[in-house]
């Protein structure tokens, strides 16, 4: 039932620009996996050449021993579901459709019952089934997130993606949000990759660390194994003490850096 | 931009393309008032006849009422008047853009001499009535004879 | 105005009954008080409202069709309209009355054009309006009828088409339409311009467009003046069963391919990266809604010339009733548009029925479209 992630020695481009070069990664047990690194790194970068949303300019991605450049993207759809950060952006639609959208790659022109079965069914996982006939535009933020959510796992996903899901939500809908997406990887038994800022949160609800550094994967491992205060400092160039809290590392930070 | 002043800028867009079409109207009409189309006189008739066994006279017109470029269609309209009763008619006139009566309806069936003028006769039935037209140039109808179960008359154009 | 506000007043209903109905719910805090069968139901119903208001607004449009039918410079009543109809069907291959003749083959094809023009153009204007992001997006606004209109003009007055035949005249009209339209997929692809940017553009297109296109006809024929009017504003006075075949074709077409891409119009919102990721491929539906839409301004422009605001306006009134959902709102507009300019054919028959249709569609949608962008809440830019 998981999927089998390859990167093999992927470079990626924009250009002339190099952003990624020499990365070897494998995913291939479920979970929630956090993807840690500095603004600009190439975090996104990095999400979008597992769907071929941006092509490798050397090496290959494969999925489940295929490589995706020989997939379509709907084939890709099938296996891997990606949520966009927030943008902001409503539109007048039911949430109800807006999660059928995520049943593209599976239906045809119509909806089939079991599409609406399956939409309602990831509405309910995110704890808005109530909210499934209301308008999208009339939600908050942490509404609008979970609905995107729902909408990402309607796609019956093995791997989903999402680009920082947290970064626009207040303390307490970020832990919701990250415990609701750590139920999902376990309960479902698939891998959530998620791009976090927060090394806390990541570090309590992660079971796996992937942090990236300066083009190229720095550490991969449990967050204990990855959020030392060395590997932090080497980094993000921030000084700061480590304690463990329940079993997990937890950061404090000083007031320099 | 706030979005008040972005949506004044839209309202002056849509005025600018508003008046831009009211001003192609107004200019075109300007074009177009000048130009006197023969085909859109207004005639006169006189109409003598029997109708329903008595005898009676009537006047008419003709008006312009063109529903479409391609085709001229007019309407006669004509009192018939007799000792016992008065009556009002109306028939559409069908001309196809080349001036002739619309090929569909009308059939040629000679000329006759009216006047000065030599005008083509056109035959139509329908409504239990059959009429036919003399017509000249620009759908001009000189004489309209109309015969029905109860009714013969002819109407001539006056002037 | 009285319809604005009686519109305005059954939405509010409706938020009210929706909202009464969620108020229980919401104070259960976990979200989950209805089972997956009652979301499924209760989300049948609501496509089944959406299906009934998209019946409701056909038989506004019907109605419509059938008052605009009686109206005409010949003095007909209602009733002897529907009778000539009647009896023309009753017996097909009878000589006509002139009645008969003039409801059939002279105002029929004239509402019939009407109501196939509001409705390609308001197809293609949802379309646009959805893929771009732009609530001033349209063939119109574009410069994409101006293209054809151009197109068009080039193959009547100077006898030059990329194809010969009957098909010449339209095939000119598509290409040139495809020069704006390409220039927008560029613009909106490249640089990323603001909603602003593309409508300056379009507009500026319209001008150069229209300004070649009068020169170009009253070069032929310093005559054409009458001919150059009616085309640039608009006008119904060509139709006739000859070219009403062709429009319902293209018109057809083009509205079920649109239809095809709802979806894919759906999911441009949410942006390319999220539309690729759940298998879209973005650039190749991009080119087919705007060849789509350049075949639809071309097919109908050809025709009737450049009716502007139809294709505006229609999308934002059934935008307020059935929201954005182009599954819904692409026909929902089409009949809003084919209500529109049969609404405006009335209008015509009743005033000066000489008058080109395209003045009436400027002068009646020009203060509705400025009211519903006044309206609007949000930031339109």
């Amino acid at each position: 039932m998981s999927i089998c992630i390859k990167a093999e020695d992927v470079g990626v481009s924009y250009g002339s620009h190099k952003v990624w070069e020499h990365i070897n990664l494998e995913i291939n047990e479920p979970g929630l996996i956090s993807i840690l690194g500095p603004n600009g790194v190439g975090k996104s970068t990095f999400m979008y050449t597992i769907n071929k949303i941006l092509e490798p300019s050397s090496g290959r991605v494969t999925i489940d021993g295929r490589d995706v450049m020989e997939m379509t993207f709907k084939d890709i759809a099938k296996s891997i579901a990606y949520v966009p950060q927030a943008s902001g952006e409503t539109f007048s639609m039911t949430v109800m459709d807006t999660v059928l959208m995520g049943r593209y790659p599976h239906s045809g022109y119509t909806l089939t019952e079991e599409d609406m079965m399956i939409a309602a069914d990831c509405l309910t996982m995110v704890q808005m089934g109530d909210f499934a006939m209301r308008n999208f535009n009339e939600l908050s933020a942490g509404q609008h997130q979970r609905v995107m959510i729902a909408r990402g796992l309607a796609q019956e996903p093995r791997l989903l993606m999402l680009d920082e899901p947290t970064s626009n939500l207040d303390i307490y809908h970020q832990i919701r949000t990250m415990r609701m997406l750590r139920d999902i990887a376990h309960k479902r038994n698939i891998t959530v990759l998620v791009i976090c800022h927060d090394l806390n949160i990541a570090s309590r609800f992660s079971d796996r660390i992937i942090m990236l550094s300066k083009g190229r994967i720095h550490s991969d491992g449990t967050a204990e194994e990855v959020l030392t205060s060395e590997t932090i400092r080497e980094v993000y160039n921030v000084r700061t003490d480590v304690i463990s809290v329940d079993g997990r590392p937890y950061v404090l930070f000083h007031d320099e850096v | 931009m706030d979005p008040g002043e972005s949506k004044i800028v839209i309202v002056v867009f849509a005025f600018i393309l508003m008046m831009g079409s009211v001003t192609m109207f107004i200019i075109g009409s300007g074009l177009l008032g000048n130009i006197d189309d023969p085909h859109k006189s207004t005639y006169t008739y006189t109409f003598e006849g029997m109708m329903d066994g008595a005898v009676c006279t009537g006047d008419g017109r003709t008006e312009y009422t063109p529903e479409n470029v391609s085709s001229h269609l007019y309407t006669m309209y004509f009192t018939l008047r007799s000792s016992a009763e008065e009556k009002g008619f109306k028939i559409g006139l069908l001309f196809d853009s080349d001036d002739m009566p619309s090929s569909s309806l009308y059939e040629y069936v000679g000329e006759t001499v009216i006047g000065e003028q030599v005008a083509k006769d056109w035959i139509h039935r329908e409504k239990g009535m059959t009429y036919v037209i003399s017509v000249v140039e620009h759908c001009k109808v000189l004489r309209i004879t109309i015969n029905a179960d109860d009714m013969d008359v002819v109407g001539d154009i006056e002037g | 105005m009285a319809r604005m506000r009686y519109r305005s007043r059954i939405r509010d209903i409706m938020t009210r009954v929706r909202l009464s109905e969620n108020a229980s719910r919401l104070t259960k805090h976990d979200g989950n008080g209805m089972t997956n069968e009652e979301i499924v139901k209760e989300y049948r119903t609501y496509k089944f409202a959406k299906a009934a208001m998209l019946v409701i607004v056909l038989v506004l449009c019907l109605i419509t069709f059938g008052i605009d039918i009686g109206l005409g410079p010949y003095s007909l009543s209602l009733m002897e309209v529907y009778q000539a109809i009647f009896d023309r069907f009753s017996d097909w291959g009878q000589t006509m009355s002139t009645d008969m003749k003039v409801v059939w083959d002279l105002r029929m094809p004239r509402v019939l054009m009407a109501f196939l023009a509001g409705l390609g153009l308001s197809m293609a204007g949802a379309a646009m309006q959805s893929m771009m992001k732009n609530p001033l997006a349209d063939p119109y606004t574009t410069g994409i009828s101006s293209g054809a209109a151009l197109g068009a003009t080039l193959a009547i007055t100077m006898g030059v088409t990329i194809v010969s035949g009957t098909f010449g005249v339209v095939v000119n009209a598509f290409v040139a339409a495809m020069i704006p339209a390409v220039f927008i997929i560029l613009m909106s692809v490249y640089r990323k311009p603001s909603p602003a940017m593309i409508i300056l553009s379009g507009i500026s297109l319209m001008y150069i467009f229209n300004a070649l296109q009068s020169y170009l006809m009253l070069t032929a024929d310093p005559n054409a003046a009458a001919s150059v009017y009616a085309w640039t504003i608009g006008s119904l006075n060509s139709a006739s069963w000859d070219n009403i075949p062709f429009i319902f074709t293209v018109v057809v077409l083009g509205g079920i391919m649109l239809m095809l891409m709802a979806r894919v119009l759906n999911t441009m919102n949410s942006g390319d990266a999220y539309s690729k990721s759940i298998g879209i491929d973005v650039n190749r539906s991009r080119v087919i809604i705007l060849v789509t839409i350049s075949l639809l301004a071309a097919g109908i422009v050809s025709f009737v010339g450049i009716i502007g605001f139809i294709g505006l306006v229609a999308p934002h009134i059934a935008r307020m009733f059935v929201g954005s959902d182009n599954k819904v709102l692409i026909p929902a507009a089409g009949l809003m548009g084919a209500g529109l300019m049969l609404l405006a054919d009335c209008v015509v028959q009743v005033v000066l029925p000489t008058m080109p249709i395209g003045i009436i569609t400027s002068i009646i949608g020009g203060p509705i479209f400025m009211i519903l962008i006044l309206r609007q809440k949000k930031e339109v830019w």
